[in-house]
């Protein structure tokens, strides 16, 4: 295991490269150019001897892959560049997005744990009973809604008409509940078709049948073996989701207006920001591989056949 | 002469589809003490749901059960959950056909003993472990203090066999349920189990119930044979009466006949495969594939002539009116 993990460690170095990489070549792709948008924040006139001096200036005017190479010498000593609309150097610009969209990730953790357990046991305990129909129900709906109509509807609701939330900003924890539901809401109903689906499987496994005729009591039987095992393919993917909660906030950001990842990025891809979008996009390489290795690390620790490995 | 399982006109029928299907009928067993009886038959001809019935195991939202059974001299009450759960795996053991999956793949051998522990009575861990160690030794287990802490995928399917065999042990039961004990271990291994189960039943005076489709091994270890063919038991014998000669019923010679042999040059079997339960019309449901039929059989109630004292047999060749 320990073996595996640093073999993990090491392969998140050319998994970088790759990306950045790749990702390098894309926006260079994207039709009109960051030059044109640096003038037009900068309030400089479209003249040829500007665009030759900002060409310049960002170093737009050097071959492809010396400008990746001038990014990738920099960006090993952690300097990412300065972003082309504002002052500000890019790390100063992505550090206190990522927190917000951190603790908005985070937030939603809470959400996707609380409810899939919930919901999820609700209707694995009595596949076609009423609360059976009730999480399916709530599992179409959140699937079927698009979280910027959820958003809204929940600002409509709880911001607008009962005036108990805030509508949006990141000033008070209460500013967290909306936003966090509406990013959690998916995965909500991902995990609880999970577990459901994992129950209903696990309740006609062999084990099940040994531990009745050993005369274990059924509610033991359900919450030790059932549930236990039922949650093992869940634990691993929950790992994964939060890197996907951290990259899936572009929508919910900006219903809310919430100072992260999302917005920022947005923006950025709108204004050609190249070095801004270079370094979210290696940020969010970077957290998917680290959040993969934690929930590998995570499902060995609950689950000796990945601890132990399965006999050969 | 103490009976221990004494069961009578079981009937067991299924509801799907607004339908009822006879799953089982009018089956009655009995099993002194210290007795092996051995139930065969193919796969699907009711065996597993027989075991199932006698414990109280199956949903009643589904089945309908009908009939009497005594374990001990007492009527088992199925009504009663707590004391039908207090005798599985205390009073009555199962082990189970499939070792490999049949214990919780994330639970070690000794959390597996201590949970059944816990299900019947008050120990203490370290009483737990030195019974386990005990039972464990007792079954040639190599190092039982290593195999408690180990988990089930690192154990042989042969080990798990005999660690459910010494489960099964730990209250010593009257009754041992066993359920194709040797159908998914292989041949050296079958030998192992089946010698242990011989020894757990002379040592210990447990009774046992096996239940399998390998005639073989049912021979070897039964005093007395129940064959079971769609949910009837055809033929009841003592083991010493099974042969071509002693066997009365075209399904247990066709049995008989399909065993390999190195004697014969081709394997004989019986011809089709048993009939599903929503296949049945009345008469008897080996007809179809019976080498003896008669257009009698068609109308045969089923009913059970006793041909000598300890065989009895459901055929119209020898009950037929």
């Amino acid at each position: 295991m320990k073996k595996y993990i640093i073999k993990q460690l090491i392969m998140i170095i050319p998994t970088l490269l790759i990306v950045t990489l790749i990702s390098f070549l894309l926006i260079r792709l994207l039709p009109s150019d960051a030059v044109d948008t640096f003038l037009t924040a900068h309030h400089l006139k479209r003249t040829d001897d500007n665009i030759a001096l900002v060409k310049n200036q960002l170093g737009l005017d050097k071959p492809l892959p010396l400008q990746y190479l001038i990014w990738l010498k920099n960006a090993l000593v952690f300097d990412f560049g300065k972003s082309y609309t504002s002052t500000q150097t890019v790390s100063e610009m992505i550090g206190p997005a990522f927190i917000s969209t951190l603790q908005l990730a985070l937030f939603s953790m809470i959400w996707i744990v609380g409810l899939t357990l919930l919901l999820g046991l609700l209707s694995a305990k009595k596949p076609g009973s009423a609360g059976d129909h009730f999480v399916r129900f709530f599992s179409m709906f959140g699937t079927a809604v698009p979280s910027f109509v959820l958003g809204y509807f929940l600002i409509r609701i709880f911001a607008v008409q009962l005036k108990i939330l805030p509508v949006s900003g990141k000033s008070s924890l209460l500013n967290f509940l909306m936003p966090s539901f509406c990013l959690a809401l998916l995965h909500v109903v991902y995990f609880i078709k999970m577990i459901r689906n994992g129950m209903i499987e696990q309740r006609q496994s062999p084990y099940v049948l040994y531990a009745k005729v050993r005369g274990v009591p059924e509610k033991r039987i359900f919450n030790t073996h059932v549930l236990k095992n039922s949650l093992l393919p869940v634990v691993n993917t929950l790992g994964i989701s939060i890197g996907r909660l951290i990259a899936g906030t572009v929508i919910v950001e900006n219903v809310f207006a919430w100072p992260g990842l999302g917005r920022l990025i947005t923006r950025a891809i709108l204004s050609r920001d190249y070095p801004v979008i270079q370094g979210y996009i290696l940020l969010i390489a970077l957290v998917f591989c680290l959040t993969n290795i934690l929930s590998d690390i995570f499902s060995a620790i609950i689950d000796p056949r990945i601890r132990l490995g399965e006999k050969k | 002469m103490d009976i221990i399982l004494d069961v009578s006109d079981l009937n067991l029928k299924v509801h799907y589809d607004d339908k009822e299907f006879n799953i089982i009928t009018d089956a009655s067993i009995s099993l002194k003490k210290g007795e092996v009886a051995g139930i065969i038959g193919e796969s699907g001809c009711g065996k597993s749901v027989f075991w199932k019935s006698i414990l109280g195991m199956l949903d009643e939202s589904k089945w309908t059960i009908e009939g009497r059974v005594s374990f001990d001299g007492n009527e088992i009450n199925y009504t009663d959950e707590s004391a039908l759960r207090s005798i599985r795996g205390k009073d009555i053991s199962v082990i189970l056909q499939d070792p490999m999956s049949s214990f919780d793949p994330i639970f070690t051998i000794e959390d597996h003993f201590r949970e059944t522990a816990a299900a019947h009575a008050i120990m203490s861990k370290d009483e737990v472990r030195k019974r386990a160690l005990e039972l464990l030794t007792r079954l040639y287990i190599d190092e039982p203090e290593n195999v408690l802490s180990m988990y089930p995928f690192q154990c042989s399917g042969g080990m798990l066999q005999r660690i459910m065999i010494a489960i099964a042990m730990m209250f010593n039961p009257r009754l041992l349920i066993a359920d194709e004990p040797t159908t998914s271990v292989d041949m050296t291994i079958q030998q192992e189990i089946l010698s242990m189960l011989k020894e757990l039943n002379t040592d210990s005076k447990t009774g046992i119930l096996f239940v399998s489709h390998d005639l073989k091994a049912v021979e070897s270890i039964a005093h007395n044979i129940y064959v079971m063919y769609a949910g009837y038991i055809v033929e009841s014998l003592p083991a010493s009466m099974l042969s071509k000669e002693g066997a009365l019923h075209p399904y247990t010679i066709g049995l008989l006949g399909s065993r390999p042999d190195f004697t014969k040059n081709r394997l004989v079997t019986i011809e089709g495969s048993p009939i599903r339960p929503d296949e049945r019309k009345g008469g008897c449901p080996f007809f179809k594939r019976c080498e003896r039929k008669n257009p009698d059989c068609q109308n045969y109630d089923m009913h059970l002539t006793e041909v000598l004292p300890g065989h009895t047999v459901r055929c119209f060749l020898y009950g037929g009116r």
